[in-house]
């Protein structure tokens, strides 16, 4: 430990030089805004904190949410003083890892270490504050970054199963709610004054900004301390959850289709073929009620696993799919539901006739509600109220519950309910997703030889408008483009 | 380093009350006592009619209880032509028993956490459920443990799932074919050859019979380590076992023979053409087995030079625009395995532009590592490691996981101590000699089409 101990006295001297003078990508704003903190001690000494900023690449223009997307390349690039090696290795002598991630209607901010009793965390402070405030934003580090992101785009094309949910979500995304996310023809307009427009824009000191503490107690104090230096310009700290949402709408408002898109990837060779399907709801359900229904609804269809029905259906009763996998997502605020599932090629006919079964009766009819025996509702009910004891016995999901909050994907009301409270009838559940479904924004996506795919894709989903895509052409906007 | 682990025994302290053991129950015999950190008890008791395996940790006022149990076997006993059966027949034991006929059912409705995996060295099931039904998962899991009820029908339903699988992980994803090719092309004659999910054909050909003969000979009770970590106190969670597990016997036990691999031969290289965008490369050294003294620098070895972030690799060919990705996978197995550096090709950047960087890179390495570095990624490996036991599933699967392959449930405890201690001449020392191993390395050169799988002759003896 002394080895450790002994900093690089020469690199914290530059550092120490450095913090007077952080001007820097949030110098020029004055801001009435408050960090609010919120927490949950835990015993082990391990530090997390991370940050929230309510808007996302949802909120922001296609310009922006390319910065945002590669500004986490530019925070891991050092500072305008230390190096990438640098300002790894003054990491390192904490074991500190900290990094940002764009999201659809947030970005984050995070950092973890472990405790080390009686460190001197003043110099882990100054790093990263000066990381966040002086990051490396030059021509050389964004061309690196692009560079980067080019490469891991096209790398994704090799993961059959991820494309075919990154098609579904660009398609959602561009559709209906105007959003470019980080494809070839965005990324090439990225520039180190789009990402410092971004930081002042997006991450706007202006705004109120969550964030979340898993450690122990005695270690509470830092993390209000790395707050109040790092995000200085976001105004006081202040303790205690929110239980509210602060995620802020777009200017300009999403416009929902009801139009029902098929895409197939074009990719030959495959020994599986992938099937993506989800509905975007056209708004947050309205009341406690509802936002059960869709809850308790998905978890009867999806989210009690290998339980569900959807799991039943289509691998334990057949045999068709390893992967059976629920999805219900946000896009700011409006839920989108439906699964991933990976049937074999020589199965693909059989479960395709399966597929479209469940998904009619799981959402357009959505009568399997009503026929479950008693039993399986009983099951069903107990399985979804001890998931949520078994979600509020760990200190990280206790955090995550509220912060799906702050989110906007819960309500306020509904994260203080309590289960033994929860009531609701099979018609409830069934009318919600029968008349949200209904209006829903569709599309389903699949991975394979179009020739195999497409008559099937008449046969079994015929409401649906068949595009194909080739593989290269995923990674670009004009292919979403309806 | 003392000072931080010192923090860890005095925040244990605080975490957990204390509990009373008795030191026998009905056939449960305390064995022995542990105590990694200050406050945290945990018993080892033994069975003596079943020869059943049972550790215990007392977390009062938790709300639930992690249970967890391994068994003895992974896809390093499996003879050759029924490749794939252990993890097979993982997929079966959540096919029913007589009082829970629909297992993935029941599980979900105590609240859907659980899951199983496979490795080369042991099969292990975990849930973590609350506390009101932990008598019904210990009934559970002894059902399954000796009264396993699967039909033909079932049976041929949970290998399509498992073909799915092995389509998903091996067949179409590039990460899961190098895998698999790296270890086909490493091992000659050890069962680590074939990765835990089989050969197609052997799967094809694997019938009911089969895998309930697997069943009686591998889940028998003195083959099996239970791990439960929870709100319930010592002498009522072993009155729960002795009443589903107090009658179950020994089974006889004869270990198979499983093939030594020869450690010392020529490098090898294969070039695969792969449908994928980029080239992807495993270069491999054996690895020693899970006991050796060296394995902790070798760990450390391991990050310093590959982490994704951290490692040396990453600032010399990531930055560079060689690889768009470089990681390690080092870990230790029973039997000498692979220490393992994956990297994943730029765009555009051909197999020998990557393989020339890589090779020049290794070269700079020595120059790199130092002292600082060292201590730092020790910090990180250990923030790692004691996030996973801050829930109690984490120490659970560690305590069955260390208890099975390393006949130790504080193996992993102990790993963590070695970590802490090792030098820097130790990393340089495991260096030198992880230079001198038989090397094997597998490329997938991007094409149009896949070539098929391709079977090594296997010359390995079996019992």
């Amino acid at each position: 430990m002394k080895n450790i101990l002994k900093l690089k006295s020469s690199l914290f001297k530059k550092l120490a030089l450095s913090v007077p003078l952080v001007v820097g990508l949030f110098a020029s704003q004055t801001a009435e805004s408050r960090i609010y903190l919120d927490s949950e001690t835990d015993p082990l000494p391990l530090f997390s904190l991370q940050v929230m900023f309510p808007k996302g690449m949802l909120a922001a223009s296609q310009l922006q949410a390319a910065s945002m997307v590669l500004y986490s390349e530019i925070l891991e690039d050092g500072t305008e003083r230390l190096t990438k090696q640098e300002f790894i290795d003054a990491m390192m002598t904490f074991g500190a890892s900290a990094s940002f991630g764009a999201g659809r209607d947030s970005s984050s901010w995070s950092v973890s270490f472990p405790i080390i009793e009686g460190k001197d965390y003043a110099p882990l402070i100054k790093l990263l504050e000066e990381n966040w405030k002086l990051p490396r934003l030059k021509e050389e580090t964004v061309s690196k970054a692009k560079a980067k992101m080019t490469a891991a785009l096209k790398g994704s094309l090799d993961s059959d199963m991820g494309l075919a949910a990154a098609v579904g979500r660009r398609w959602v995304g561009i559709n209906n709610f105007g959003l470019y996310p980080i494809l070839m023809e965005g990324l090439k307009k990225v520039s180190v004054s789009s990402i410092a427009s971004m930081a002042k824009e997006a991450l706007s000191a202006e705004q109120d900004v969550w964030a979340g503490y898993v450690g122990p107690q005695s270690h509470m104090p830092l993390a209000e301390k790395i707050l109040s230096t790092v995000f200085s310009k976001h105004g006081k700290v202040s303790k205690g959850a929110i239980g509210r949402s602060m995620i802020k709408a777009p200017e300009k408002k999403p416009t929902m289709s009801d139009e029902k898109t098929a895409i197939i990837v074009e990719k030959s060779g495959r020994s599986q073929s992938i099937v993506f399907t989800t509905g975007v709801f056209s708004e947050f359900p309205t009341d406690t009620q509802e936002e059960l229904a869709l809850h308790f609804g998905g978890h009867i269809l999806g989210f009690s696993g290998l339980g569900s029905y959807f799991g039943d259906e289509i691998r334990n009763k057949r045999g068709l799919a390893y992967t059976v996998s629920p999805l219900q997502k946000y896009y700011l605020g409006k839920p989108a539901v439906g699964f991933l599932t990976n049937p074999v090629r020589e199965k693909t006919a059989e479960a395709f006739g399966v597929i479209a079964e469940v998904q009619k009766a799981g959402y357009a009819e959505a009568d399997v509600f009503n026929v479950l025996s008693e039993d399986v509702w009983e099951r069903q009910w107990q399985s979804f109220r001890f998931g949520h004891i078994l979600d509020n016995a760990s200190v990280g999901a206790r955090l995550g519950l509220r912060k799906a909050v702050v989110k906007g994907v819960i309500s306020p009301a509904f994260q203080k309910s309590k289960p033994s409270d929860w009531s609701i009838s099979r018609d409830d559940i069934r009318e919600y997703f029968q008349s949200n479904w209904a209006k829903a924004s569709r599309v389903m996506v699949f991975v394979g030889d179009s020739k195999e795919l497409k008559p099937l894709i008449e046969k079994h989903f015929p409401e649906y408008k068949i595009r194909v895509m080739e593989l290269q052409d995923t990674l670009t906007e004009k292919a979403y483009v309806r | 380093m003392k000072k931080f682990i010192a923090m860890i025994l005095m925040v244990f302290v605080t975490a957990c009350a204390s509990t009373k053991a008795p030191k026998e129950y009905s056939g449960f015999v305390l064995k022995k006592q542990y105590e990694p950190f200050a406050g945290v008890k945990i018993y080892e008791y033994s069975h003596a009619g079943s020869g059943l395996k049972v550790l215990l940790e007392s977390r009062p006022k938790s709300g639930v209880v992690a249970y967890v149990t391994a068994y003895d076997v992974g896809s390093r006993f499996e003879a050759p032509g029924r490749t794939g059966l252990a993890h097979l027949f993982e997929h079966m034991m959540f096919r029913g028993t007589p009082s829970f006929p629909e297992p993935f059912k029941t599980l979900s409705g105590w609240g859907d956490r659980f899951n199983a995996y496979t490795s080369f060295d042991l099969t292990l099931y975990h849930q973590l459920v609350p506390k009101e039904v932990f008598n019904d998962v210990a009934m559970f899991e002894s059902e399954r443990m000796r009264k396993l009820q699967v039909s033909d029908k079932i049976f041929k339903t949970e290998r399509g799932a498992v073909v799915s699988e092995r389509k998903m992980r091996t067949t179409d994803t590039p990460r899961g074919r190098l895998y698999w090719e790296l270890n086909q092309h490493a091992f000659d004659v050890h069962p680590y050859q074939t990765g835990p999910i089989g050969w197609q054909e052997d799967l094809d050909a694997t019938s009911l019979e089969d895998a309930l003969s697997f069943y009686k000979r591998y889940y028998a009770p003195n083959r099996a380590t239970i791990s439960i970590v929870g709100d319930f106190k010592i002498k009522e969670a072993l009155k729960v076992l002795d009443k589903h597990y107090g009658k179950f016997k020994k089974e006889q036990w004869v270990e198979p023979i499983v093939a030594s691999e020869n450690l010392k031969r020529r490098n090898r290289r294969k070039v695969i053409p792969y449908q994928t965008e980029t080239v992807h490369m495993a270069d491999a050294r054996f690895a020693p087995g899970n006991m050796n003294k060296q394995n902790a620098a070798e760990m450390l070895l391991c990050s310093l030079l590959a982490d994704g972030k951290l490692g040396f690799l990453s600032s010399e060919l990531v930055e560079k625009k060689i690889a768009r990705s470089v990681s390690d996978s080092c870990y230790f197995l029973v039997d000498p395995s692979l220490s393992t550096i994956m990297l994943t090709g730029y765009p555009k950047v051909s197999v020998s532009q990557l393989e020339k960087a890589y090779d020049k890179a290794l070269k700079k390495f020595p120059a790199w590592l130092n002292n600082d570095r060292l201590e730092g990624i020790k910090l990180y490996y250990l923030e790692y490691h004691l996030g996973e036991l801050r829930e109690p599933m984490g120490v659970a699967e560690s305590l069955a996981y260390n208890y099975v392959t390393a006949k130790d449930p504080m193996h992993g405890f102990k790993f963590m101590d070695q970590i802490k201690d090792v030098t820097l001449d130790q990393v340089k020392e495991v260096w030198s000699d992880w230079q001198r191993r038989s090397k094997t390395r597998v490329i997938l050169k991007p094409a149009k089409k896949s070539a098929p799988f391709k079977r090594r002759v296997v010359r390995r003896k079996s019992k």
